[in-house]
């Protein structure tokens, strides 16, 4: 069953296409991890999906309805967001970050549940009163993960989360990601610039340049069967 | 000078005390409003970009008014008092603030805000949950600019007659008293002082975030709460009688007099509004609005400057029933008792002179100009009726003519260096003995006779009014009027102590 469909769509900046009849298929439950050059249009696609992008023309359909007959406020709100860096809120706790979407439904995290995320997301309790800037760059990253997920979404769109941490705080980070998306049983959009992450992490990896789509496919395809030059040579990095 | 600066403050604890609290008031009534509305102005045109510079660009121009006009153009609309003061410090407290605000707000890094946005928060809930909390440093300094600047600005409000400590200030300078002016102003400034201090530690106290929240909100609730018990403390004096006075030494004693008769014959209150900036052209119409219910006036400035009649008023009964008659027909005042001085131009010469040659009026004086030397300010022979009306018709031509300022003619006379001067016949410099006024033989200049004038419907309201006013019709004379200045400008005593003591010597108000 899709989750996500995009139909058709086209997206322009100021007579720059971005996209031009962009058509895509997301299953639930996938793991769709995103690479491809800058300016490939892979972030407009990821912010089509919570509107905060709308489309010249075409159809979005999230969960077989049309994106445009959603209240936007209600469907982000189903959908984590996390983004690269400054993400958190530098004035709220990381407490009140964590239950930044609840709040916004005037609902909270009990104690338990708050328990149980902080443990899965390798946080400590201590840290809750502590402000974003007084943590380290992978424990933000952590906590914005949590934060995406406290709200219990049925999607999770991640832009570069681990664009900014070091090697060994990435590798836990990933393997945490992994295990969220298994227990959740949660639709992951994940944009990447390392492919190797890409292949690493992604049930299915999107290939994208130029707004346009070289390969969707399972990483052991793109490995064997890379379709165009590009992908070969996204592949021959490795 | 520091001594009499300290004296000032000992002497007079209570007038200061009660100036400052009311110097708080005004500030605070502004500085809430300032801070409310340029809050909601700065937030306003963040989240509509397209008309900021339109917006801002007009709150700039109206920053760069001179505050004194500004409020001088309010008075037409508001009137006088506190309520132009504070609207017109408010109007000047927003530009920091929407500034600021502006600022703040669209300063605050994109991607904050579009991750707000893309979580689903509503536009509002981004701006009080994220925008706001983010730019409140940038408009917390801006508050802070504003608070001082307001609290600064508020000293000059007297000038439309509102209180606060500029009633000190503007009161040092309209009687030559400048320990009170000095007095005045440091009380300002270490009001200033402290309340930044006290900002400062509130700031502080802000960005240990933690707490932040509970507190620091209180505390910004607790901003308007008081300003606006301050209105209300304002708004409940509205059943006194309103007294004006122009700012002039001479004014301010009567007025003080006029109040504490009412205050002992009249079970009523009495609210002095001394010294209103612009004297005349500002009183008036206010008085005919109902901020003020009466004030001193001089036949002479009622009949050219207010009547705007030809010529000159008739001397005598019939010329005071002719301006009482217009008075009532045109403005429904009433002018009520002539206190019997005449505050006019008139000519002084050094008394050996006069001893000398026997010269006691201005004809006199025309014998013997050749050899006199002759002192006056520039004002007096620009004026038409000044210096050259009056030596065409008495034929005067001195030795020599002299420019010198107000301030110095008296000193002047005293070295020597001028023989003849014009003076105003209650200065109180007068009363010093070693000069005597000429009569003015061909009635040169107008009279300018006081007496009170009332609306009437305060008379009505209160029936005994009229007949207390009558008890000072013809009591105070020249020389008398010019010796209760003199106690005020020279002696440099309060006039509220001048007003009580010639009262308590005429015997209008028993001796406690």
């Amino acid at each position: 069953m899709n989750i996500i469909e995009f139909k058709n769509i086209y997206k322009s900046y100021n007579q720059n296409i971005v996209l031009e009849n962009f058509s895509l298929n997301i299953e639930k439950g996938e793991f769709i991890t995103v690479i491809g050059s800058s300016g490939s249009g892979k972030t407009t696609v990821l912010k089509l999906i919570n509107g905060l992008i709308t489309p010249d023309k075409g159809e979005i359909l999230i969960d077989n309805q049309s994106i445009e007959k959603i209240d936007k406020i209600k469907l982000r709100r189903k959908i984590g967001y996390v983004i690269q860096g400054i993400g958190l809120f530098p004035h709220l706790s990381v407490k009140k970050n964590i239950n930044y979407v609840l709040e916004l439904g005037g609902k909270s995290l009990n104690e338990v549940d708050l328990n149980i995320l902080i443990e899965k997301m390798g946080l400590e309790k201590k840290m809750m009163d502590r402000f974003p800037d007084e943590l380290s760059g992978g424990q933000q990253q952590r906590v914005g993960i949590a934060r995406a997920v406290a709200a219990n979404p049925d999607i999770l769109l991640m832009d570069e989360p681990f664009g900014a941490v070091d090697d060994i705080t990435r590798k836990s980070l990933q393997k945490e990601i992994k295990i969220i998306h298994k227990n959740l049983g949660i639709t992951i959009f994940f944009i990447t610039h390392d492919i190797r992450e890409a292949l690493k992490l992604g049930s299915k990896v999107l290939i994208m340049d130029k707004g346009e789509i070289h390969q969707y496919s399972t990483p052991d395809n793109i490995r064997e069967n890379p379709k165009t030059k590009f992908v070969k040579q996204l592949v021959g990095i490795i | 000078m520091i001594k009499d600066v300290l004296f000032i403050y000992i002497d007079r604890w209570e007038f200061f005390v009660d100036l400052m609290w009311e110097h708080i008031n005004i500030s605070l009534i502004a500085i809430t409003i300032s801070s409310i509305l340029g809050i909601l102005i700065g937030i306003i045109i963040s989240q509509f970009r397209k008309v900021s510079s339109l917006i801002l660009g007009i709150i700039n121009f109206t920053y760069t008014i001179p505050a004194i006009s500004m409020l001088g153009f309010l008075i037409p609309i508001w009137g006088i008092g506190n309520s132009n003061a504070i609207i017109a410090l408010s109007i000047y407290g927003l530009l920091p603030m929407v500034r600021n605000t502006y600022i703040g707000i669209t300063n605050i890094d994109k991607k904050i805000i579009e991750a707000s946005i893309g979580m689903g928060s509503t536009e509002f809930q981004s701006l009080y949950k994220i925008k706001f909390p983010l730019s409140m440093p940038v408009i917390l300094s801006g508050f802070r600019n504003m608070v001082i600047m307001t609290i600064s600005l508020t000293g000059i409000a007297s000038f439309v007659g509102a209180g606060g400590l500029g009633v000190a200030i503007y009161r040092g300078i309209t009687t030559n008293n400048s320990a009170m002016t000095i007095a005045g102003s440091i009380a300002v400034a270490s009001l200033a002082l402290v309340i930044d201090f006290l900002i400062g530690r509130i700031e502080k106290f802000a960005y240990k975030r933690k707490k932040i929240n509970k507190k620091a909100l209180i505390l910004w609730l607790l901003i308007p709460f008081i300003g606006l018990a301050g209105f209300f403390y304002f708004s409940m004096d509205k059943e006194s009688i309103n007294i004006a006075s122009k700012p002039m030494t001479e004014q301010l004693i009567i007025s003080e007099i006029i109040g504490q008769l009412i205050e002992d014959e009249l079970d009523v209150k009495v609210k002095i509004t001394k010294g209103v900036g612009g004297g005349t052209s500002n009183i008036h119409p206010a008085l005919i609005k109902g901020d003020f219910d009466l004030y001193p006036e001089y036949t002479g400035t009622s009949w050219e400057f207010v009547l705007k009649e030809e010529g000159m008023l008739e001397e005598g009964e019939e010329g005071y029933n002719r301006l009482k008659d217009l008075y009532e027909e045109k403005f429904d005042l009433s002018y009520i008792g002539l206190y019997g001085f005449n505050n006019s131009y008139g000519l002084a010469i050094r008394k050996e002179i006069a001893e000398k040659f026997d010269i006691k009026t201005y004809s006199d004086l025309s014998k013997f100009s050749e050899n006199l030397v002759y002192g006056g300010e520039y004002d007096f022979f620009e004026r038409e009726d000044g210096y050259k009306g009056l030596s065409d018709l008495y034929g005067l031509k001195f030795k020599d003519i002299v420019n010198i300022d107000v301030g110095l003619k008296y000193d002047a006379m005293n070295y020597k260096d001028i023989d003849v001067m014009n003076v105003f016949t209650t200065d109180g410099q007068i009363s010093r003995g070693d000069i005597v006024i000429l009569e003015d033989d061909k009635s040169f200049f107008p009279k300018y006779y006081a007496g009170t004038v009332v609306r009437r419907d305060i008379l009505e309201k209160h029936p005994r009014l009229e007949e207390v006013l009558l008890l000072l019709e013809g009591i105070i004379d020249d020389e008398t009027m010019s010796n209760l200045n003199y106690k005020v400008e020279i002696e440099k005593m309060d006039e509220k102590i001048v007003a009580m003591e010639f009262l308590k010597e005429k015997g209008l108000i028993k001796v406690k």
